[in-house]
């Protein structure tokens, strides 16, 4: 079995740039610190290149990257998640489109996760993994991925009927 | 309300028009040569300060260890290099590091001056306390010994030998000193016999026994430069500390 080479590397970000670049986008939050943390995993995986075998798929390995940057740098960095918690909480107003506003404090609310909880969302519901994946770019265990998954739409739920109930939602 | 379909489709409508940045593969890899650089640049460092602590202790195990000291071991960077340069307190080594003691000053160049083996005046070098002026990269003798006369220079340009001589009750002491190219402590050592091997202040040295009744160690104090340290009678079993003094 051959090693990657650097070609191999290009064509890989080429293909896969936007949709890691996504992923941690709603992973951390903001587009600028998703943009630099991509940057970070990509060099990472950069340097171990040519020890991946070319026929095994790289993603998972750049994800679990990915994510293992994204929350290690959420809970390093607690100034992101103070900069969220800080904002003042928006005043429910009537809006003639309610599925918009319902989004909007979706992701308001995404945001407001811990780190782990909301990559466990991302996995599952954005990238469309399954518990056994999600589990293995995590590191942690199924019931693990189960339960957090379970918790964040819970706590979701719960904001959003408290948020949404001025609206009549 | 299905909070999973809401959830997916607030997450897509979030990243809708977010795409990775063209030069993202030259980003990566400027990235990458930098970290390299930074982990080159932190390696060089890191070997400077360990070749800097090394050189150290080195250093000041050439000019600075006292005389008659027993360690026959290598100075190490961990233990020596804090250790506060030690002055050659041995007696008998000289007050200034001029050239007066240094090897090959001992050759009689003003025929009316004495030179630095003549013993001009009794003092006590060593820590036994031979009689006499001893050069001054001879930093031990044993007691009762007097010198036999001015240091003798030999040889040519290309390997010049420095020998000094000391005689006593005790014994005899002989010290030449060999500087020349393509020396190695077997062209030093005039004994019969396969010798033995040993250290001198961590260096590999050679010992013999002569026909004499004599032994004989010689080493390489550094390249270019050899030592041959000779002592018969009870001035014999103080062989390795007379060695450990001379400084060449």
């Amino acid at each position: 079995m051959g090693r990657r080479d650097d070609e191999s590397f290009v064509e890989f970000v080429a293909a896969r740039g936007d949709a890691l670049l996504r992923t941690a986008a709603l992973m951390c939050g903001a587009r600028q610190d998703a943009e630099d943390i991509l940057q970070t995993a990509l060099e990472k995986a950069y340097r171990h290149w040519g020890r991946l075998e070319t026929g095994m798929d790289p993603e998972p390995y750049v994800r679990k990257i990915l994510v293992n940057l994204v929350i290690s740098r959420s809970r390093r960095w607690k100034v992101l998640r103070e900069i969220h918690m800080a904002r003042l909480p928006e005043t429910p107003a009537a809006s003639p489109n309610h599925a918009v506003e319902l989004r909007g404090t979706l992701m308001e609310e995404l945001r407001k996760l811990g780190p782990r909880q909301r990559a466990v969302l991302v996995l599952r519901f954005w990238e469309d993994l399954s518990e056994a994946e999600t589990a293995q770019a995590l590191g942690c265990s199924v019931g693990t991925v189960k339960s957090q998954a379970s918790r964040g739409l819970a706590r979701l739920r719960e904001r959003l009927d408290r948020n949404l109930a001025p609206l009549g939602r | 309300m299905d909070l999973e379909s809401e959830l997916r489709k607030a997450m897509a409508e979030q990243v809708a028009e977010a795409s990775a940045s063209p030069s993202l593969v030259d980003d990566v890899k400027h990235r990458h040569r930098r970290r390299k650089a930074r982990v080159h640049a932190a390696a060089g460092v890191a070997a400077a300060s360990v070749a800097a602590l090394a050189l150290v202790p080195t250093y000041q195990s050439f000019r600075a260890t006292p005389a008659g000291n027993s360690e026959t071991s290598r100075p190490t960077s961990s233990v020596s290099a804090f250790r506060l340069p030690e002055r050659p307190s041995a007696p008998g080594s000289p007050e200034s590091p001029s050239s007066q003691g240094k090897p090959g000053a001992e050759a009689p160049s003003k025929p009316g001056a004495h030179p630095s083996g003549g013993g001009r005046e009794p003092r006590n070098p060593g820590l036994g306390g031979a009689v006499g002026k001893l050069p001054g990269w001879i930093t031990y003798l044993p007691e009762g010994l007097a010198s036999t006369g001015p240091c003798a220079t030999t040889g040519d340009a290309q390997r010049k030998t420095v020998t000094c001589g000391w005689r006593g009750k005790s014994g005899w002491v002989e010290i030449a000193l060999v500087k020349g190219g393509g020396l190695s402590p077997k062209d030093l050592l005039k004994t019969p016999g396969i010798p033995g091997r040993t250290s001198v202040r961590g260096t590999p040295a050679l010992i013999g026994d002569r026909p004499d009744s004599g032994r004989q160690i010689s080493w390489l104090a550094r390249p270019g430069v050899g030592v041959t340290v000779t002592a018969a009678g009870d001035a014999k079993n103080r062989l390795m500390r007379i060695a450990e003094g001379v400084r060449p």
